[in-house]
């Protein structure tokens, strides 16, 4: 149940490599330590602050998110991934599990420990920082 | 090169998600991988676990942990089939799989069991499609510990779990169509032990429900809470589907997928005429519970845009579940409604002209109970507690087939005004409307 969501948001905001690393070390604290996780209110929460700190500890080199091979098999503006990346991590990791998984605001709100609202606040605040960033790199080019 | 931000960005996540090798979205979530998610169980894995069998009865008390995996499993895979043969050949109504050990509670007694729940099922465990044997183990194992509390329990794999719903969902059989083995949730049935105590089970279920693999753990009360949900919330769908809603409308478009299937049967629509959708792939919150869904509709000589309000209907610490609420093609809006004592009324605005034809369903049943073709209307006679109102147009002025159709949810002494896309495109704010196109 949690797996996906808990990956999802720890991509979001470590990058694929990062990210599945640090879920997997995550999943695993829940196995192990599943007894005290089942007693709590919100297990995702507690995994994914889990994921963040193995995420941290282990701090790869930029970037984050890798570009993709062939380069142009995918459609995407080559500003993007830098715009993400420069994205407060609470508004990069709402707006790619909103727009890239498609993961409702009240999943992310738990898993981040947050209100919806506030999602509601970082994605709107996220895709308008990405906006602006990606309208001046397009009127450079 | 996509314009906009979010499609740009859905189109990196999906190749970074095949990189990973990992599913990342949400269980049975409306997009392209829904029929085949990634990590998902494939058919050949189901059958690889299947073809392992060992004779064994169809119910299973627990017996000590060590070294019974593979036993377990295998007997596991061997009580799903039986059990699905036993579903198709037996009776409907009565428990084909009812576990010899079953606890006697006098007051339960006397309120009839939902469909999948009869033999006193205490609890079933919901496992996601793509959940791994090696999941499916771990709850095994979970259970076989828990046997203070749990007498026994079967696991349903993906061909009995269909078998299953197609028992349950009989008389919906359109809403049957909508799972198949890759999209279906598998299911744990357990009956607890007679002496255990309700507070000890509420801790097995929570226990269970943070388990990787498991999407819901839900008990009979809930069941019914969620059917009663269902059925006076939602336009779709109708009566009991607590299994289906798990399945397949974890997300607004899903439901709206599931709305659209039903509304474009081929038996529910005016003779010689077909119709066919599609459904957007995002969908665009309006607040915490309600979301907006666009699709177009279209037939052999028309297509249209709409839209529909999807609503949640389940609790901040359960999975999400959405009904649709109303909505419609962009050029026909529903006016007013009122049903009051009986009567149902109401008028409606149609940009094409032409005639249209009304619908009227108890919301609970399912069962049409009124049909009206006059602008305004009048219906008399009606005792249903929600009714639930479909409009059809499917012939402009001058004879032109066009597809429009507008829906609608109302109950007893209520009266909606202003129901249908184009209502809906002005209620909200600017930056929550999505942007419909020209056909």
């Amino acid at each position: 149940m949690h797996g996906p969501r808990l990956r999802a948001g720890l991509v979001a905001a470590y990058g694929p490599d990062g990210g599945v690393d640090a879920a997997a070390e995550a999943l695993a604290y829940g196995w192990e330590h599943w007894d005290r996780l089942s007693r709590m209110e919100n297990p995702a929460g507690y995994l994914y602050r889990v994921g963040q700190t193995s995420a941290q500890r282990a701090r790869r080199p930029e970037p984050m998110l890798p570009a993709v091979e062939p380069s142009g098999s995918i459609d995407f503006e080559p500003g993007l991934l830098p715009a993400l990346e420069a994205l407060p991590e609470s508004q990069r990791v709402c707006v790619v599990m909103v727009h890239g998984y498609g993961w409702g605001q009240t999943e992310i709100a738990e898993l981040l420990q947050i209100s919806p609202s506030t999602v509601r606040t970082h994605l709107s605040r996220g895709l308008a920082r990405l906006q602006k960033t990606l309208e001046v790199s397009g009127h450079a080019d | 090169m996509p314009t906009e931000i979010e499609d740009q960005i859905r189109n990196y996540f999906a190749w970074v998600e095949t990189r990973t090798g990992h599913n990342l979205r949400p269980p049975l979530a409306n997009n392209p991988d829904r029929d085949a998610p990634v990590g998902a169980v494939s058919r050949l894995q189901v059958e690889s676990l299947t073809a392992v069998r060992v004779d064994t009865a169809q119910t299973r008390t627990p017996r000590p942990r060590a070294g019974r995996f593979p036993i377990l499993l295998a007997a596991a895979a061997t009580i799903a089939v039986v059990a699905g043969l036993a579903v198709i050949g037996s009776d409907r109504g009565e428990s084909p799989t009812a576990p010899a050990t079953q606890p006697t509670d006098p007051e339960q007694a006397e309120v009839a069991p939902l469909p999948g729940w009869e033999g006193n099922l205490a609890m079933k465990i919901y496992m996601n499609p793509n959940a791994t044997d090696t999941q499916l183990e771990l709850v095994d194992q979970t259970l076989a510990n828990a046997s203070d509390l749990i007498a026994a329990w079967e696991y349903l794999d993906a061909d009995a779990s269909l078998q299953e719903y197609e028992r349950i969902l009989a008389d919906e059989p359109g809403t049957f169509e909508l799972l198949n083995t890759d999209n279906v949730l598998t299911t744990f049935n357990l009956v607890a032990n007679p002496e255990a105590a309700a507070a000890s089970l509420r801790q097995l279920a929570a226990a269970l429900k943070v388990l990787p693999g498991v999407y819901d753990v839900i008990t009979p009360d809930q069941a019914r809470r969620r059917d009663d949900a269902t059925n006076t919330v939602g336009l779709f769908p109708t009566g009991d589907l607590d299994a289906v809603l798990l399945a397949g409308f974890g997300t607004p478009q899903s439901a709206v997928d599931a709305y659209l299937a039903d509304r474009t049967r081929p038996d529910v629509l005016p003779d010689g005429y077909s119709a066919t959708y599609s459904v957007s792939d995002t969908a665009e919150r309006v607040d915490d519970n309600l979301s907006l869904v666009r699709f177009s509709l279209a037939t052999e000589n028309d297509s249209g845009d709409g839209l529909l309000l999807v609503r949640q209907v389940a609790s901040v610490s359960e999975p999400e579940r959405w009904v649709v609420v109303s909505g419609g093609i962009a050029t026909f809006t529903i006016d007013q409604l009122e049903y009051r004592e009986g009567r149902l009324s109401g008028s409606f605005s149609n940009e094409m002209g032409g005639q249209t034809e009304i619908d009227v369903y108890d919301a609970t049943s399912g069962e049409r109970v009124g049909r009206a073709s006059d602008n305004p209307f009048v219906i008399d006679n009606l005792s249903s507690p929600a009714l639930s109102v479909r409009f059809w147009n499917t012939t402009a002025d001058g004879g032109y087939p066009i597809a429009v159709f507008a829906d609608a949810l109302v109950r007893d002494g209520e009266t909606v005004t202003d129901i249908g896309a184009s209502a809906l495109r002005d209620t909200y704010p600017t930056e929550t409307q999505p942007q419909v196109e020209a056909p």
